[in-house]
């Protein structure tokens, strides 16, 4: 416990400093806006997309660099594509299954077959096979550099030091802000796709390994070491076997964020499924949009029982009962099976999937979203409806934090966010967060409406301010009553997970139909998103506390009640805060979607500054975005870790930027473990 | 324990090794069918790829010369593609042409492709006009005639009447996609208009606002344009803004960034934009691409036959291929 004395001392410095930098800045300063300085990274980027579009196709950097590896990553998922044409429909769903049962068991498989089957009866079998290609080039390539980087990174600290940065940005800067320049490099089609989904979900591999491998207790190194093991020998026989949960983790993450990539690359020509989301956005044909985020949500459940591998339990049992006699027999009759429903299929129309079989929900959905239209928007008793919600949250929530925060001067805000963090987490964090904001300052480029990427920050600002704290207040009820309840909780997992890989640009209609264009739709969309970490951090942290301590608890007399707000709650703050800390990175990783229904701000500046050839401007807005996350991911971790808790003694010991954006599978597999 | 690393190695081998299966074997379907015949002297042959942007005008365009040109031999790829994304496309040759292109969006690409790398060539115009204008639904109209002018709009009634919580005691015009050529927040301030624009941020957001505005009988002020599927949908009225002054058309030519500008729209004449890889590449389809050009009611009857009908794109371009071979007789000269 600090003493009021020391207490009195950790405001008091800061404060002063602080006090004294903002007297000083007020003298020479009026201005909302700094103009001093421009680090001119806007035109910079101009100049650069310039040279390349005046050069690309002669240049000896793309002739010999970038055309062929486009060619490559092309040919691959080409290649892949035919493959799943050649085995036809009943081979692609023979060999799912026989494939997850070796790797995850039967009824992981029976899963994944029927997953594939439905996909087939959406009426989406074409598009999908195209996403599913490329799915795996993309997941094959992120594994082959993720994994020797993860290496790379847990053995040397200062490594990881230097690209933590890099990688931050790499996972919470808008694709759309690298999607756009990558076709000026790799041109249009599945390249560009390929390689702006490797680039969102290489960090998640990177840092999912070296924490895998960190988290190898030291002493079974040394016992590695002291039985004379190489370096060689203890990372292949030691490190690498005991992080295999983390590192199939590392799978599976890459799957699902990889996923998240596949609406916008059908932008650049990549196709598949995320052509199917568009096509039905174009004619505000919601079911079209939601038969192909359900088949989405398919392929992730089919890639995720590929590769989530056995429960710890049933691994153990298999690997006893499995002699070499019956691995032998497994393997023949999985092969044959495969190669007796290819030649099915060959005989059976050809292989495409028969259009009899017919799970579409078009006509449903179209339904439900008109019936929701007409009868929540207005008139529902007390609460009036979706449209006096929505204009309560502009004028009651959203104006006041906005007026506020882009009223303010850029050194108010700057020394004000400073104090904060040095008071509640530290010099270092304090110092983070002013270089963060300070770099914001020098982006000059003409926002989209005008305004300046200051005051659009600030605007952004405000929204995911609200959105956090409307998820935190939704997802945590939820949340208790989901660490309470086991029931509960596993009847609200697969909702959680689907509300993570369905695309957000299948619900952007309804929300908007619903809420009025404008900023909220944007924040529902983010809420959407962001609810399911909270939700799952919140639940994690109640049901780590420990039986005994809750048992000594109730021996002593204490009400559920007590039991929940004296002990359950404090104990699972920490997990909690770890759950806000996940929800603003989700939150600002859907500011561009928010932007495209209304959000405004940088999210449409990125829009706009990409789909204008004005690339300085999209990259300005996105470097902005970065600076939010740096300045709320650093905050606040720090909070989650100052807190005492379980969560945060026992097992989560994993920083929270492992687990980050995406999925929240490690919860799931912490929770089975 | 070796499965962890035999089950990464697996996931990267499964990817592998399907490439090389699949290598050996054509694809089923690839989306494409050649039609040979036609008769007459073989003039086209090859194959080439159309962009297909997101709305049914572009779609239109491509699916009857696709009909048109697989009729005479050759096989015809449409490709759907973004209308920003497919520069760079036509600037390698990976796509041969985009038949509408609205020139007021594109102007730096313009600029960039057609004039100074000359990597892409301006193809003429494809017949279709382009309107960008203001427009309140009919109801809006009828109950206040006074709005269907910009002067109505000047009092603080109108702002009142148009005003929603994003904008307060500001009248909101909405804005869609931001990518589209608009001067609205410029003509707002020059005509002192009660005014102020919210982005929808997509085209998608835009035309819900619009539905929303039908079913709820709301006012609604927005940045629309034809041709779109939705002017059949909803009964739309333009709102009269100030005519063109050579100001404004000096304005628009710098895409209206020295904020002068206070008229209306300019009329799109939707233009064409061919690769120049496809001259030297088969010099008879850059002619016929070149030559092709129909008219608004033209295109205007295949998207009727697509949306009221029900019929496929390719469908629908067939039928009028059908009906109407004087029109298109003339580009294959």
């Amino acid at each position: 416990m600090t003493s009021p004395r020391s207490l009195l001392v950790r405001l008091a410095v800061p404060t002063a400093v602080i006090a004294a930098f903002a007297v000083l800045l007020a003298g020479v300063w009026g201005n909302p806006i700094a103009t001093w300085w421009n680090f001119r990274i806007g035109p910079w980027i101009d100049s650069v997309e310039e040279w390349i579009i005046l050069h690309r196709g002669n240049h000896w950097l793309f002739r010999w660099g970038f055309e062929p590896i486009a060619r490559w990553l092309h040919n691959l998922v080409q290649w892949d594509l035919n493959a799943l044409h050649f085995i036809t429909w009943p081979g692609l769903i023979t060999l799912v299954v026989v494939v997850a049962a070796r790797v995850s068991g039967i009824r992981a498989a029976l899963t994944a077959g029927v997953a594939v089957f439905v996909i087939g009866g959406l009426g989406v079998w074409e598009p999908a096979m195209v996403t599913v290609a490329l799915m795996l080039v993309s997941v094959a390539i992120v594994l082959a550099l993720g994994l020797p980087l993860g290496i790379l990174s847990a053995r040397r600290p200062a490594f990881e030091r230097r690209t933590r940065v890099v990688l931050d940005a790499m996972q919470v800067m808008p694709a759309f802000c690298y999607l756009l320049p990558c076709v000026l490099l790799f041109d249009i089609g599945y390249p560009p796709a390929v390689v702006a989904t490797v680039i969102f979900a290489l960090p998640a591999a990177i840092r999912l390994t070296s924490h895998g491998l960190r988290g190898v207790p030291d002493r079974l190194m040394e016992v590695g070491t002291a039985h004379g093991a190489t370096p060689r020998q203890s990372l292949l026989k030691i490190q690498l076997p005991v992080a295999r949960p983390a590192l199939l983790l590392g799978i599976n993450q890459t799957i699902n964020l990889a996923l998240g990539i596949v609406v916008i690359a059908a932008l650049v020509g990549a196709e598949g499924l995320g052509q199917e989301v568009l096509a039905g956005l174009q004619h505000l044909d919601v079911g079209q949009a939601f038969d192909a985020g359900l088949a989405i949500v398919a392929v992730a459940i089919v890639l995720d029982r590929l590769t989530a591998g056995r429960p710890l339990r049933a691994a153990r049992k298999f690997r006893r009962d499995r002699t070499p006699e019956r691995a032998r027999i497994e393997l023949l009759a999985g092969v044959g099976a495969v190669v007796i429903a290819i030649i099915v299929g060959k005989l059976w129309s050809s292989g495409a999937f028969p259009t009899s079989i017919d799970f579409s929900l078009h006509d449903p959905v179209n339904r439900l979203v008109a019936w929701c239209r007409d009868n929540l928007r207005n008139g529902v008793p007390i609460i009036g409806g979706t449209g006096s919600i929505s204009d309560f949250t502009v004028i009651h929530l959203l104006d006041p934090i906005r007026d506020f925060l882009t009223q303010r001067t850029w050194w108010e805000v700057i020394c004000g966010v400073t104090a904060l963090a040095w008071i509640t987490a530290g010099r270092r964090v304090a110092a983070a967060c002013a270089i963060a904001l300070l770099v914001v300052t020098g982006l000059h480029a003409d926002g989209s409406a005008g305004g300046s990427i200051w005051v659009d920050t600030m605007d952004t600002l405000s929204q995911v301010l609200v959105a956090v704290v409307i998820s935190m207040v939704i997802a945590l009820p939820i949340g208790i009553w989901a660490g309470i309840s086991e029931r509960f909780y596993a009847a609200i997992r697969p909702l959680l997970d689907a509300m993570q890989v369905m695309p957000a640009f299948v619900y952007l209609v309804p929300v908007i139909g619903l809420f009025s264009v404008g900023r909220v739709p944007g924040i529902i969309a983010s809420v959407v998103y962001a609810l399911p970490p909270g939700i799952r951090l919140t639940a994690l942290g109640i049901r780590e506390v420990p039986p005994e301590t809750i048992e000594a608890a109730r021996s002593s007399g204490a009400t559920k009640f007590q039991i929940l707000t004296k002990v359950q709650l404090p104990l699972a703050l920490r997990s909690i805060m770890l759950g806000l800390n996940q929800t603003i990175l989700m939150v600002l990783s859907v500011v561009v979607i928010a932007g495209l229904v209304g959000g405004g701000a940088l999210g449409v500046d990125v829009v706009y500054g990409l789909t204008k050839s004005e690339l300085g401007l999209g990259v300005e807005a996105g470097i902005a975005i970065v600076a939010l996350a740096v300045v709320l991911d650093r905050m606040t971790q720090a909070w989650a870790a100052g807190v005492r808790g379980v969560a945060g003694s026992t097992r989560l010991r994993t920083p929270p930027r492992v687990i980050r954006v995406g999925k929240t599978k490690l919860l799931d597999q912490l929770e089975t473990a | 324990m070796k499965r962890s690393r035999r089950l990464i190695l697996g996931t990267v081998v499964l990817a592998f090794a399907l490439s090389a299966c699949g290598s050996s074997s054509k694809p089923s379907s690839s989306g494409t069918t050649t039609t040979t015949g036609g008769g007459g002297a073989k003039k086209f042959s090859g194959s080439i790829t159309l962009a297909v942007n997101p709305w049914d005008g572009s779609a239109a365009n491509a699916a009857v010369a696709k009909v048109i040109l697989e009729k005479q031999g050759m096989t015809v790829k449409t490709k759907d593609i973004d209308e920003n994304a497919v520069w760079a496309a036509l600037d390698s040759g990976t796509i041969d042409a985009n038949l509408e292109v609205w020139p007021s969006g594109h102007a730096k690409d313009i600029e960039t492709y057609i004039t100074t790398k000359k990597s892409v060539i301006d193809g003429g115009l494809i017949g279709p006009t382009g309107h960008i204008g203001w427009f309140i639904p009919k109801f809006v109209a009828d109950a206040h005639p006074e709005y269907k002018t910009w002067d109505g709009l000047k009092t603080a009634a109108a702002a009142k009447y148009f005003a929603t919580a994003e904008t307060g005691d500001k009248g909101q015009f909405l804005l869609g996609d931001p990518s589209y050529v608009s001067y609205d927040a410029d003509i707002i301030k020059n005509l002192n208009l009660p005014f102020k624009v919210v982005t929808g941020g997509g085209e998608a957001a835009l035309i819900t606002g619009i539905d929303t505005a039908f079913k709820d009988q709301k006012p609604l002020l927005f940045y629309f344009y034809t041709p779109q599927w939705a002017n059949a949908k909803y009964d739309l009225v333009t709102v009269k803004l100030p005519d063109i002054t050579p100001a404004c058309t000096a304005s628009a030519a710098g895409q209206g960034k020295d904020g002068k500008y206070s008229c209306d729209y300019p009329t799109d004449h939707l233009m064409k934009a061919i690769s120049a890889k496809l001259q030297s590449k088969n010099a008879n389809a850059f002619s016929f691409l070149e030559k092709m050009k129909w008219t608004d009611n033209d295109q205007n009857t295949v998207t009727k036959y697509k949306n009221e009908d029900g019929m496929t794109i390719d469908a629908a371009a067939q039928k009028w291929v059908d009906a109407n071979p004087t029109v298109w007789q003339a580009w294959l000269s």
